[in-house]
Order: structure tokens, then C-alpha cells, then sequence
């Protein structure tokens, strides 16, 4: 009884001690980052006190580690997407909508009539500055920084001492001019200096070792109304309100959009233009037949070759069995892209080494990237390549939880090879299997790295069409958001991958009821 | 154990967290009370972007080399520390664009002028102010790309464009015409001195950027431009007369074999390495790798169609990140140090492309880049305005349709429906 | 349990004494298959390593042996400044060592409860970590940039930028398709061992710990094998968070020699590719072992 004793207080030790950093956690991210993300953290770290201190709830303390993670890491992105995909955000529409006003209000002009000066500027010991600046016409002035405004100096007057060529005194209040090379390491000084010059205000322009400083009298270009939600440039007068995450101006053939632009809300015009665009729409039957006999057919080809493999190794006297093992694992070794562009090469209908062969075999020159049909048998074989040696290895370790006395069994009652292959291993294999088959499928029917490098999901269907023979739904409804008229579009991309998330999920789902059967049916 | 000794120390737990949470609320406000009176960042050893008084620049992996050293010297002139960060030349915009806003980018970034387009449009740029003694020392064509909505966003460095890269064992000089040069292509095939005539790079996406040349020559364009040169996204004339013109010599060409969807970028390479291909139409980018492959090689322009082709010209420099802290810096670094004949040279001969800094241009006695330099004078800019991108596919896909010798589509038909789906893709656009 | 082993073992040596002629012939069979899925699996990574000694840059024009070989691409690869690759590659391994190690332990846990205890939720559990892995990783890479950020700014370790961010990304997708794998592998382990286990007085972790961790050995080496290679090839993620030279991995690294539209390094990249290979091809045979032994243990569990 002490050892559970002990066991309960080191446990509640072990969560106290998680608790106090995701409690810290928490309370900083909330209060000082994202408000959602740190009732988020709280609320998990309260699911898993719950979770830990509560008997009834204890198959979930396994679990709940990887849950939390899961929820922090992977549903949070889809609910922010999900979010996204109610703006525009995107090209044109990239900085919040106070970023937008900042930079416009921190615009500066220089009006007709206001004044350039080059400057000269002092530093003492402790790092203080003085600055002599001098107009267009000649005239010097004098700024200390405390003191508002510049200070008019005669030219002539001898209170300054010692003077250059250009008039500029030698010293100034004790301060020596800076030296050339140390100019640049006062840059962020001289970029925050501000002089009060009404109705203006002075700024350090330019600064360069060799032209001297500059500055100008500037006044901002824009003024905003938070109350009117309005952009006024203050130069022409013009008024800008705010629509749809731009500021614009006028209406119809006048209407002027002011850039650049901030997120906004556009409520379901994403998923409409997903429903309504006749560039998704009209291809769309044909690509998702594409997309569902590629994930489909790339499931079942590489489960074939990765099994036919498994077999093959799953021999007790099998010599070189560990090199044999290494050598099939290393497709999937090398980067998936690298090789999909290596068997683009080798396919290449002119030149490619493999093609090469064919040709000399079959007398005909194939051109896998120009033909609908040439295509989709290559990607579905390349595709097979990629993925063969992930089957493999779950199969080499499926096939050794298969408990060897069925075997026995049923050689003692007769069975051959070919019939305990389909009767015991392929049942038991898809039992184990089924639900990574599952996740293969969904991971193939978003595979557009695959669809992309290889063909670019060409080739085309005609000139207007988007889509192409082998694009599958989410390559070319991303070419679409990703290279519109628009550039990218973040919130139509979301808008595009929520609703492949109602695709596919179902038919997810669908499969999982199905291993649940093959579940049943072997128990 | 009993319940309530558990209940004790349940209790005691929460008791916990309700001290650390009240002390981490309070913490957390004076914390956020001293950011807002002390807003200089600490910088952090392994990530500072944009740090005040320091430098950061993002370069890709060619331009990298160059910059390294240039910053290291004015590290040294000035005692300014200056940060380089290699990534992928693409990977550069589209952190930009997901990093800047956040405050994540860095003071200066180094990339190609029609970025700026969707850079501008997103708020990511901050002008550049080039004095005039300055601005006559570069090349007028590379400042102009650079140039959106009248003010400048990029210091160039170098222009690119296309010509013809040739054999000079198999070929002694291009013809002045590009018919004379298509029946100089057969006839080394047919003489069996070449695998391949001549080559245009035909990648899964059609390439238009190197079709571009075949287009003008026949007198198609893109976009019209207005007065002031800028590009009028409302006229896209890719299926005018010289349009359709060039989809049937393309068309001609396919079917008499001299150009092939075969000749991917890679494989027109290795077979121009190979000696196997004459002539090759590509950029200043392949320079370094013929020449490291020792096969005898010269550059000409692209031959006379009915019209000089002109191809695209690209423009790289360095542009200013609108969210930088080091505005005044970034911009001295730019045009007090960048802008000179010394650095001018560190990065030409780190990746020799032509020079945008005209002393430099005038010195390059490497006949090569003057013939690329020949070039980018009658070229188009690339079109920087955001409408572009909707051109590449369509474009792409209508000059694929012909190298398929796609039986559903005449060239002409395909260029046509092209032209008007990009139309359509810009007009529904237009009002967002 | 030992005697089962020394039956089963006996009643084999009766089987094989009985098949004895064919087995000979079915092993000819076997081998020459296999040899010819090797050369179709090693074919295209031969052309990958020809290229990495090619100097041409090619990877299209690649062949087996280059026709000038040469360890430039090696050379330019380790010379860089820019191009720590040797700190590229162990910062993919931390990662990816890490990021398994984590994942492993995420899921054998989750995986044994799904498997060991019944309760309410579990087909649940099982059909929503199926069901999400299904959104496209694309869409939330801004998300995953943002929320990087914002988690860096309360603990610098694991924001943007850091190895410490990338695993914590990678570990939150742990419970996938994976504990699909183990939870099927718990259930073949018949419940009489754990049962006798605890009847001797075990509680239901010492019997996991004990008892059951050792038995699925196998299938830990399968998962951890297939989490490292993930991991370590994966570069969609790692190209959006990570900025700083010295803390790229290898992918990430590697791919800024192809970022260019058309002058692509494909010589450095396939010799940085190759240099990749090593470590997970290494890390495959020490696994092997494991896979091996537990071949040895089915006996046990029949």
C-alpha cells in the first residue's frame, strides 16, 4: 500500500510540476500573444489534470499526451485555416489592417515650398549629438536635441568659432563633428530624429560618407478618421474609405484602390468561387475520377510490390537477407522529389535511358508526358516506385504478427503454399493493414508533390481548361489560388483545402467502417 | 491512499496554480509595461531579422559568395555587422511574404524585378532614393524595371535575356535569319554532324518565358503598354496576328522535327555539353556550366523573324524590406557601398551576368556577356504588375498543345483560348 | 512458454524435411526475383550518384558513370561558407532522432491503450486522428508559421527558427497512421500474457513496461524507421520555418541550390542527397536487428 501512496504523491508532484509551466505558458501566450491560443493551452492543461487525477478516466492518460500535441499542432492550423477561408488574405492583402494605416500615416512628402538642409552633426564623450544644418540658400541653423525647433545662426557670427570652408564650425558646445567612418553606426539615431519645424517636420533623409547627411522638411501625405474608417491624402484631398480590405476612392471606371491592401472578411465568397468558377467546375468530374483511381491505384500497387517484397524476405533461409532489405528500403531513402524528377529524365521520350530501351524493344517512340494515358501509367509507376518500400516494411511487420502455428495448421491439413497466402496471410495482412491503407489512400489523393514534378499535371486538356490529364483535385485548384490573376491566394487555397477536407474525409470515414468489418470478420 | 489525504493534495495543487498564475499575469504586465519603454530588441544569437544598427540580407545560394565578402568589407569600412542568409532564390519572396509582416524579414533582400508587382502590392518594399549622379551610372532599362508606380524599388546589379548559345565546332556563325538558321539546323542533323539542330527548352509547364522570342518576332506581345511604357493589363496580345503567326512557325517546326517537347531544359544542357546540339536558346545562367564542361561555345542574338525577337529581360537587384529598422542604413549600404565599381565587380565575377553598373558593363571584355549585354538593349522588360501570373499557365499550356500536335486544337485555336481565359482570369480579378 | 518454442521448432524441422526437393528451386526463385527488385529499386539512385560526380549539373542527362568523374560537386559542397553541410546533417539527425524518439513514445502509449482497454470514445479517437491527417499539410503551413511565432515569443526554443520548433511540429503529428500500425501489432500479443502478468502482481504499467514494450520491438523499429525518413526528407515544413543558415537541415539546405528557375546545381544537390542517404541507410541496418529479432520472437507469441 505505500508503494501506491508513493506512486499517488510522486504523480501528483509530476503534474503540479507540469502544471505551474503550462499555467506560465498559458497566462503569457493569453495575455500577451493570441488570446485563443492560451485558453486553448489552459484548457488542455485542465482536460489533462482531469484526466490524471480521475480513476474512470484512465485509459485516456495513455493517450492524452499525443492527443494534446495533435490538438495543438494539427487541429489548431486547420481551425485557423478554417478562418482564413472567410478573407482574402493573400497577395495584395498581406499586412493587418493597422499595419496598413501605420505605413501610410508614416508616408512623408516634402510640400512646394519646404526647405532642404545638409547636415552636419556633433557628438561629445557621452554619446550626445549637436547638428548644423544648412539650407539651399546658405542659411545655418542649429539644433539641440531637448530644445524644440532649429535656432537661425548668422553667418558670420563669432560665437561658433573657428569655421570651414562651408561655413560649418570646427566645434560645436565642445562636440566635434563625426568622423566619417563612425557615421553609419549612428544611422538608427539620425533615422529617429525629429524636428519640429511647423507646419513641417524636419527628417534626416539620406545619409552617405561621401554626399554628407540630408534633410528635409516633410509633412505626412495621409490622415485616418477612425471614426469615418477613412484614408485621407491630405496633399489632393482625396478620401479613400475602407471595402473589403482595401481603401479606395470613386466608383465604376473612377474607382481607384489604394495599395496595399489588409485581410478582410468576405464571408463565403471562397467557397462560392470554388462552386462557381467554371474553371473548377467544368473539369471537375474528370479530375476527381483521376484523383480517386490514382490514390486508389497507388494504394494497390505499392501494397503489391511492397508485399510481393515482404514475401519474397519473410524466409527463414533466405541468404543476404539484411542486404537484400537495405538495398529495397533505399527508394524510399532518397528525397521523393529527386526522385520523381530522376524518372522524368529516364522517361524522357528522346533521350531518357529507360524509354531508350522500350523503344529498341518495341520499336515505337513513347511519349510518357504528351499522352493522356501515357501519363497516368507512368505516374502510377513512378508513384509505385516511391512508395513500394513503405508497404514493404509495415508488411515485413505485419507478416511476423501473423502467429506462425495457422501456418502449421494448415499444412498439416494440406493447404499449399498459394492457398495459406490467401486464406491466412492476405486476411490477416489487411486486417493489420486496412487502416494504414486508408491513410495511404487520403495521402495519395493529396499527393500533388507527386502530380506536380512529374508533369505539372499536363498534359493539357485544351488551352482554357486549368486542369490537365493528370492533374488530381488539389494540384490544379491550387494552381488557381496559388497563381491567379491575384498571385496567392491564402484564403482561397484554405476555402479549396476545406473542401477537399469534406471529400476526402468521408470517403475516410467510409474505408475506416470497412476495416472495421475486416476487424470484425477476424475476430 | 485514503481520499482525503488525495483531496489535501489536490488542493495544495491548485493552490499552486493560482499563485503562479497571479504572478505570471503580473509578470506578464510588467513585461509588457517595459517593451513599450524600452522598444530596443536584444539581438539573439541565432535568429535576428531586422535588428537595429545591424544588417540583414537575404541572398540565394549564387549571389551568396559575393555578398558575403562585400559585407564583410563594409563590416570592416564602417563597423556595421552585417548578417547574410542564404535560401533557394524563390524561397526568398515567399518568406518575404509570409515573414515580413510578422516583422521576421530581413533589412535587404536580393531577387528579380517582377517580384515587384505582388511585393508592392502587399506593402513589403520601401522606396529607394538613387541621387542623380548615381542613377546615370546604371544601365536606364534595369532602373526603369525596377520602377513601380513611379518610384524606384530595387538597386540593380544585372540584366538577363535570352539569345542563342552555339557550337562553334558545328557552327561558324549564326545566320542573320531565322529561317536560314532552321535550315541550317536541318541540315546539320541531316549531315549527321548534330543530334539536334536547335533547341528551345520545353518544360511540363511549355515554357513561354523561352517562347517569348518567337512571339515578337512574329509580333505578338503580352501586355500592350501605354505612353509611359507601363504595362496595360486590359491588352493582352498573344493571339493577334503575329500570335497566331508564331503558334503555326511553331506548329511548322514541330512537325518537321527540329523542335521537340523532347528538349527539356536539362536534356537541351546535357546534350549541348554532349556536343549533340548546335544551337541552344537559354540565358547568361548557363554560361558557367558549358564552360565548365569545355565545350566550344559562342552567343549571338536570336535571328531576324519578321521582326527583331525581343525576349524578356529580367532585372536582379537588391530591394529594401518596408519593415526593416534600418531604413537610412539599408539604403546608404546600398548607395554609398553597393553602388561602386568595387563591389560592382566582386558580385559580376561571383556570377557573371551583365552588369547593370555601366562602368562595369564597358570594362566586361568577356564576349559572351557582351553579347547577352547586346541583347537585354531590345528586350521587354518582364512585366512586373501581379495580372502576370495568370499569363504563365495558359500561355504555357497553348504552346504545349502544339508540341503535342494535339489533334482537338489548331495552334490558332489554342492560342485564342488562351488569350481569353487569361482576359477572363484578369477581369474576374480586377475587382478585388 | 519455453516449451512452445521447442515444439514449434521441432514440428518446422519435420515440415522442411518433408518439402526438401522443392525448396531448393523455390530459393533460386526467390533469390533471382529479388535481385531483380534491387536493380529496379537502386537503378535511378545509381544515375543519382553518377550525377553527384558528374560536373555537367545534370540530373536528366545523368549516367551511372560519368564520362569525366569528378569530386567537384563534393568539393563546392563542403568548401562553402554558407554550406555547413556537416552542420546541416546533424541538424537534420537531432531532428529527426529527436522527433522519433518522441513520436515513438507518443504513440506505443496512445497505441497500447487503444489496443489494451475499452472505453468510451476510442473508435472516436481512432477515426479522428485518421480523418485530420487528411487536410493538406500546403494550406497550413501559413498557420503553422504563425503559430511558431507566437509560441517563440513566450519560449525562444521553440519558435521560428529553431530545431526545438520543427519537432514539436513533427511530434504533433505523431498519432497518425503509426498508431494505426502498433495499436494493430498490441492486438495480435495475446491479453493471456499481460493477464498472467498482472495476476503475478504486476500493475498495468509495470506490464506494459515489462512485459509487452519488449515483445513489439519489431514494429517500434518499423515505426521509428519510417518517422526518421520522414522526417529527415521532409522539407515543405522546415523551408518555411527555418531562415538561418546554421540551423537548416539537410533538405532545406540542399534546396537552395535548386531554387533557381534554370540554372539548377543538380551536381551539389544529388552529392548533399547522397550524403543524406547515408545516415538513414544506416540507421536502417542498425534497426534491422530489431526487425530480425523479432522474427526470432514470433515463435514466443504463437
Amino acid at each position: 500500500m505505500s508503494v501506491t501512496i508513493r506512486n499517488q504523491v510522486i504523480k501528483i508532484l509530476l503534474l503540479g510540476i507540469f502544471d505551474v509551466f503550462a499555467v506560465q505558458f498559458a497566462v503569457a501566450l493569453g495575455s500577451r500573444i493570441s488570446i485563443i491560443l492560451g485558453l486553448g493551452i489552459a484548457v488542455f492543461t485542465i482536460v489533462i489534470n482531469v484526466v490524471f487525477l480521475s480513476d474512470r478516466l484512465y485509459p485516456w492518460r495513455w493517450i492524452v499526451p499525443a492527443l494534446a500535441g495533435m490538438f495543438l499542432l494539427v487541429v489548431y492550423p486547420i481551425g485557423y485555416s478554417m478562418v482564413v477561408a472567410f478573407t482574402n488574405y493573400g497577395d495584395g492583402h498581406l499586412l493587418a489592417k493597422e499595419q496598413v494605416i501605420a505605413q501610410k500615416l508614416a508616408d512623408l512628402y516634402q510640400p512646394s515650398d519646404a526647405k532642404t538642409y545638409s547636415v552636419t552633426v556633433f557628438r561629445n564623450a557621452a554619446n550626445e549629438f549637436r547638428y548644423w544644418l544648412v539650407d539651399e540658400d546658405g542659411n545655418a541653423f542649429i539644433h539641440r536635441p531637448g530644445e524644440p525647433g532649429i535656432v537661425p545662426v548668422a553667418p558670420d557670427d563669432p560665437a561658433y568659432g573657428e569655421r570651414d570652408e562651408n561655413g560649418v564650425p570646427t566645434s560645436l558646445d565642445g562636440f566635434v563633428p563625426l568622423e566619417r567612418a563612425a557615421l553609419l553606426q549612428s544611422a538608427t539615431t539620425l533615422q529617429n530624429l525629429v524636428i519640429e519645424a511647423p507646419p513641417n517636420e524636419i527628417r534626416v533623409t539620406n545619409i552617405s560618407p561621401l554626399r554628407g547627411i540630408q534633410a528635409q522638411e516633410l509633412t505626412p501625405r495621409w490622415s485616418y478618421d477612425p471614426a469615418t474608417d477613412t484614408l485621407t491624402n491630405v496633399e489632393t484631398g482625396t478620401v479613400y474609405r475602407s471595402e473589403r480590405g482595401n481603401f479606395v476612392t470613386g466608383e465604376g471606371e473612377s474607382r481607384e484602390v489604394l495599395q496595399p491592401g489588409f485581410p478582410a472578411f468576405i464571408g463565403f465568397d471562397n467557397f462560392l468561387r470554388v462552386l462557381n468558377d467554371a474553371r473548377i467546375r467544368d473539369p471537375f468530374w474528370r479530375v476527381f475520377l483521376w484523383t480517386v483511381v490514382f490514390a486508389a491505384g497507388s494504394v494497390f500497387l505499392t501494397l503489391g510490390l511492397g508485399l510481393a517484397f515482404a514475401m519474397l524476405l519473410n524466409s527463414r533461409d533466405l541468404p543476404l537477407k539484411p542486404f537484400f532489405r537495405s538495398i529495397l528500403i533505399i527508394p524510399y531513402a532518397v528525397p521523393g522529389w529527386l526522385v520523381v524528377t530522376t524518372w522524368r529524365g529516364l522517361l524522357n521520350p528522346a533521350y531518357g535511358p529507360v524509354n531508350l530501351t522500350l523503344e529498341n524493344l518495341l520499336n515505337t517512340q513513347i511519349d510518357w508526358f504528351s499522352n493522356a494515358t501515357l501519363v497516368k501509367i507512368a505516374i502510377l509507376f513512378v508513384n509505385m516506385y516511391l512508395g513500394f518500400p513503405y508497404m514493404m516494411l509495415i508488411s515485413l511487420g505485419a507478416l511476423q504478427s501473423i502467429p506462425g502455428d495457422m501456418y502449421e495448421a494448415a499444412t498439416i491439413d494440406g493447404a499449399n503454399g498459394r492457398q495459406q497466402f490467401r486464406w491466412i496471410t492476405l486476411p490477416m495482412l489487411l486486417v493489420a493493414l486496412a487502416p494504414l491503407l486508408v491513410a495511404s489512400f487520403a495521402f495519395n489523393f493529396n499527393n500533388f508533390t507527386v502530380i506536380e514534378l512529374f508533369n505539372n499535371g499536363g498534359p493539357p486538356m485544351s488551352a482554357a481548361t486549368v486542369a490537365g490529364h493528370s492533374d488530381i483535385l488539389l494540384s490544379y485548384t491550387f494552381r488557381l489560388a496559388f497563381s491567379g490573376a491575384r498571385g496567392t491566394d491564402y484564403g482561397f487555397a484554405a476555402a479549396i483545402g476545406i473542401f477537399i477536407f469534406f471529400i476526402v474525409g468521408p470517403i475516410t470515414y467510409f474505408n475506416f467502417r470497412l476495416t472495421r468489418q475486416f476487424e470484425e470478420a477476424a475476430a | 491512499m485514503n481520499k482525503s489525504s488525495r483531496l489535501v493534495l489536490v488542493l495544495a495543487l491548485l493552490a499552486l496554480l493560482a499563485v503562479t498564475s497571479m504572478a505570471q499575469v503580473v509578470l506578464a504586465q510588467e513585461a509588457t509595461a517595459e517593451a513599450t519603454e524600452a522598444p530596443t530588441p536584444v539581438p539573439t544569437p541565432t535568429f535576428a531579422p531586422s535588428v537595429e544598427g545591424t544588417l540583414t540580407i537575404w541572398a540565394d545560394e549564387e549571389r551568396t559568395p559575393a555578398i558575403e565578402a562585400a559585407g564583410a568589407a563594409f563590416t570592416e569600412e564602417y563597423g556595421i555587422p552585417v548578417q547574410i542568409q542564404q535560401m533557394g532564390f524563390g524561397d526568398i519572396r515567399n518568406n518575404l511574404v509570409l515573414g515580413g509582416p510578422a516583422g521576421n524579414g530581413p533589412d535587404i533582400l536580393i531577387g528579380a524585378h517582377d517580384w515587384l508587382g505582388q511585393l508592392y502590392a502587399g506593402g513589403l518594399l520601401a522606396p529607394i532614393e538613387l541621387p542623380e549622379d548615381l542613377a546615370a551610372k546604371f544601365n536606364p532599362l534595369a532602373l526603369q524595371a525596377f520602377t513601380y508606380e513611379g518610384q524606384l524599388y530595387g538597386l540593380p546589379y544585372a540584366l538577363e535575356a535570352i539569345a542563342i548559345f552555339y557550337n562553334t565546332d558545328l557552327v561558324e556563325t549564326v545566320p542573320d535569319t531565322w529561317d536560314e538558321t532552321i535550315e541550317l539546323a536541318q541540315q546539320l542533323v541531316a549531315d549527321g554532324k548534330a543530334e539536334r539542330g536547335i533547341a528551345i527548352p520545353v518544360g511540363a509547364g511549355g515554357d513561354p518565358y523561352h517562347h517569348y522570342p518567337l512571339f515578337t518576332g512574329f509580333g505578338s506581345y503580352v501586355f500592350g503598354r501605354d505612353e509611359e511604357g507601363s504595362y496595360n493589363p486590359e491588352d493582352v496580345g498573344l493571339d493577334n496576328e503575329g500570335g497566331i503567326a508564331a503558334m503555326n512557325e511553331l506548329d511548322r517546326l514541330v512537325k518537321a522535327g527540329v523542335l521537340t517537347s523532347a528538349t527539356d531544359y536539362g536534356a537541351a544542357q546535357t546534350l549541348f555539353q554532349d556536343g549533340k546540339l548546335a544551337m541552344w536558346i537559354t540565358g547568361p545562367w548557363a554560361i558557367g556550366t558549358l564552360e565548365e564542361s569545355g565545350v566550344p561555345f559562342a552567343v549571338a542574338p536570336i535571328p531576324t523573324m519578321e521582326d527583331t525577337p525581343r525576349p524578356f529581360m529580367g532585372a536582379q537587384g537588391f530591394m529594401v524590406n518596408s519593415f526593416s529598422k534600418n531604413l537610412l542604413l539599408a539604403q546608404a549600404f546600398l548607395t554609398e557601398f553597393v553602388a561602386t565599381d568595387e563591389v560592382m565587380q566582386l558580385i559580376y565575377e561571383a556570377n557573371p551576368r551583365p552588369p547593370a553598373w555601366l562602368p562595369l558593363a564597358e570594362q566586361i571584355d568577356d564576349p559572351n556577356i557582351q553579347a547577352f549585354t547586346e541583347v537585354t538593349t531590345h528586350a521587354d522588360p518582364m512585366p512586373a504588375i501581379p495580372q502576370m501570373a495568370a499569363v504563365w499557365d495558359a500561355w504555357g499550356r497553348a504552346i504545349l498543345l502544339v508540341y503535342q500536335q494535339d489533334s482537338n486544337t489548331t495552334p490558332e485555336e489554342a492560342i485564342k483560348q488562351a488569350a481569353e481565359a487569361i482576359r477572363e482570369q484578369i477581369a474576374s480579378s480586377s475587382g478585388s | 512458454m519455453a516449451t512452445a518454442t521447442r515444439t514449434t521448432t521441432r514440428r518446422r524441422t519435420d515440415r522442411e524435411g518433408m518439402v526438401m526437393p522443392n525448396r531448393r528451386r523455390n530459393l533460386i526463385i526467390r533469390l533471382v526475383l529479388l535481385i531483380l527488385g534491387c536493380i529496379f529499386a537502386l537503378y535511378p539512385v545509381l544515375l543519382i550518384l553518377g550525377a553527384s560526380f558528374d560536373p555537367r549539373d545534370t540530373l536528366s542527362g545523368a549516367r551511372i558513370i560519368p564520362e569525366n568523374p569528378s569530386l567537384v560537386n563534393y568539393q563546392t559542397l563542403f568548401s562553402g561558407a554558407q554550406t555547413p553541410i556537416l552542420r546541416w546533417l546533424m541538424n537534420s539527425i537531432i531532428v529527426s532522432s529527436i522527433s522519433t524518439v518522441i513520436v515513438l513514445a507518443l504513440t506505443v502509449l496512445a497505441a497500447y491503450s487503444l489496443s489494451r482497454f475499452r472505453f468510451s470514445g476510442r473508435r472516436t479517437t481512432l477515426l479522428a486522428t485518421l480523418v485530420i491527417q487528411v487536410f493538406p499539410i500546403a494550406v497550413s503551413l501559413v498557420a503553422f508559421y504563425l503559430l511558431l511565432d507566437q509560441i517563440g515569443e513566450i519560449v525562444p526554443w521553440l519558435g521560428l527558427n529553431t530545431l526545438g520548433g520543427l519537432i514539436i511540429l513533427y511530434c504533433g503529428g505523431a498519432l497518425g497512421a503509426n498508431a494505426f500500425l502498433m495499436k494493430g501489432y498490441f492486438d495480435t500479443i495475446p491479453r493471456d500474457i499481460d493477464e498472467s502478468a498482472k495476476v503475478d502482481g504486476a500493475s498495468e504499467w509495470q506490464t506494459f513496461a515489462w512485459i509487452i514494450l519488449p515483445l513489439i520491438r519489431p514494429i517500434l523499429a518499423v515505426v521509428g524507421i519510417l518517422t526518421f525518413i520522414g522526417t529527415f526528407n521532409d522539407y515543405l515544413i522546415p523551408r518555411v520555418l527555418l531562415r538561418d543558415t546554421q540551423v537548416f537541415t539537410l533538405a532545406v539546405g540542399l534546396t537552395t541550390y535548386i531554387g533557381n528557375d534554370f540554372s539548377q546545381d543538380w551536381g551539389v544537390f544529388t552529392a548533399g542527397a547522397i550524403i543524406g542517404v547515408l545516415p538513414i541507410t544506416i540507421a536502417f541496418i542498425v534497426l534491422q536487428t530489431q526487425i530480425i529479432g523479432g522474427l526470432a520472437q514470433g515463435a514466443v507469441k504463437g
